[in-house]
């Protein structure tokens, strides 16, 4: 039995992966397709660090079966912003040091970068609520969101 | 929606991937159809915020994933005759999207979690987990909701109050799914309220409080969760008028009616039983607060 092939799209591009569509999308990212990035903590949906963005929403990819993302658009954090160049999102992190051993990153990052994206002038208690679901072991949490709040100036 | 039952023992089949065999029916006919095959071990994902983490531990070891979420059908928020019905897979996204009820906002934006459970975490998953320390169960519960059950070629209604039998313990017959639930059009205030000592972590009690402005106006009816192992609705009566809030006497007559209500608290790792009853007593007047707070409930 040949096995089923999953076609996706991932940070742009067309992905087929071969690995059952059982299999949580954290395992396919990074075993599969060398998506590192996306971090595995607890598997248990309490940590965020295998966030990634499914039609621009944020989702713990420890969660969502591989075969849900069948003919979605599936961002991770390899696919924030271009080589050499940050986002806005991503400078604004730079420069507030919002992060330290950055395990958390893939949460912190794409759920502040969804929820700028989905309402540029998101206030405070919007950007602390878009990191309610992500655990920052480093306690970094007042960095992120100042670097959340200073994001749409740059 | 949570897993039908399986014996912990892994299929026949299983071994060649590790993985069981993932089925995402496109509508809910062929949902029935796959149920109406009577495979064993066939765990149901809703959202998948429960079952998924079972799958990664080997706490379940289904052989067959059947997954709601490829199917529109069960996802669809329609209101006709002061009724909403909601579809199983429905997110608490979505409940904050389209919003059918003024308790439902305010829970959906409130469960632990964050976006992304919000995005993914569903009502009928929610329900058929039982979790006594989940919202919904009892805002469902505070709101009369109904909830309807199907399997192949038969179909029943029964309210949310008998549906939830116990921790972890629903009405769900073999082979049968929940696909909607009904909340009846109220005009009734109503609040919300839960305790928790950490931002992750599951409530340790909540509390819903309704007050009625139809006859007889301004009776109270508190329904706790977590507090005992299914969701409990306790009528207050109190002497003297409601103002903008509970009156210090009144909020002690609450906490003693609720706490004489039971003498069987919840007990589990984040509390215990004794624990629970205090704090049961001290939300519930905490929920009719917040109900007095608001002028109208939509």
């Amino acid at each position: 039995m040949s096995p089923e092939v999953t076609t996706t799209t991932i940070n742009g591009r067309p992905v087929a992966f071969t690995a059952p569509a059982a299999t949580p999308l954290v395992d396919v990212l990074r075993d599969e397709l060398g998506l590192t990035g996306t971090h595995v903590g607890c598997r248990n949906g309490d940590c965020g660090a295998c966030t990634v963005l499914i039609d621009g929403r944020p989702f713990k990819s420890c969660l969502v079966p591989a075969g849900r993302v069948r003919q979605c658009h599936v961002r991770t954090i390899e696919g924030i912003g271009a080589e050499g160049e940050l986002t806005a999102v991503q400078q604004a992190f730079w420069d507030a040091n919002a992060f330290q051993c950055g395990f958390c990153l893939a949460g912190t990052l794409l759920c502040a970068t969804a929820a700028l994206d989905h309402d540029p002038n998101a206030t405070a208690e919007d950007l602390a609520d878009a990191q309610a679901g992500n655990l920052c072991r480093c306690g970094g949490y007042r960095k992120i969101l100042e670097a959340s709040l200073a994001a749409p100036a740059h | 929606v949570t897993s039908t039952s399986t014996d912990g023992t892994a299929p026949a089949g299983l071994a060649l991937s590790g993985r069981p065999v993932y089925l995402a029916p496109l509508d809910v006919h062929d949902v029935l159809a796959i149920l109406a095959e009577d495979v064993p071990g066939t765990a149901i994902l809703g959202g998948g915020t429960v079952v998924m983490p079972r799958l990664s531990t080997g706490a379940e070891r289904p052989a067959r994933l059947l997954d709601l979420a490829a199917a529109p059908g069960l996802a669809e928020v329609t209101t006709a005759d002061r009724t909403s019905t909601l579809g199983a897979t429905v997110t608490y996204a979505t409940l904050l999207e389209r919003p059918v009820h003024r308790l439902l906002t305010q829970v959906a934006r409130g469960i632990t979690g964050g976006p992304q459970i919000r995005n993914q975490g569903t009502i009928g998953g929610s329900l058929c987990y039982a979790n006594p320390a989940s919202d919904l169960p009892t805002a469902l519960t505070a709101l009369g909701a109904r909830v309807t059950l199907e399997r192949p070629g038969a179909r029943r209604t029964v309210s949310v109050a008998d549906f939830v039998l116990g921790p972890y313990q629903t009405a769900l017959a073999p082979g049968e799914i929940l696909t909607a639930v009904e909340i009846p059009a109220d005009d009734a205030r109503y609040g919300y309220v839960k305790l928790k000592h950490g931002q992750s972590s599951w409530p340790i009690v909540v509390a819903a409080a309704r007050i009625s402005r139809a006859a007889p106006p301004d009776t109270i009816t508190v329904t706790l969760g977590a507090a005992v192992a299914r969701p409990v609705s306790i009528e207050v009566h109190l002497d003297g008028e409601l103002g903008a809030s509970l009156t210090p006497s009144q909020a002690t007559a609450v906490a003693e009616i609720v706490r004489a209500a039971s003498d069987d608290w919840w007990a589990d790792e984040l509390a215990t039983a004794r624990y629970r009853r205090r704090v049961a007593g001290i939300l519930a007047a905490r929920a009719i607060d917040d109900a007095l707070g608001k002028e109208r409930s939509a």
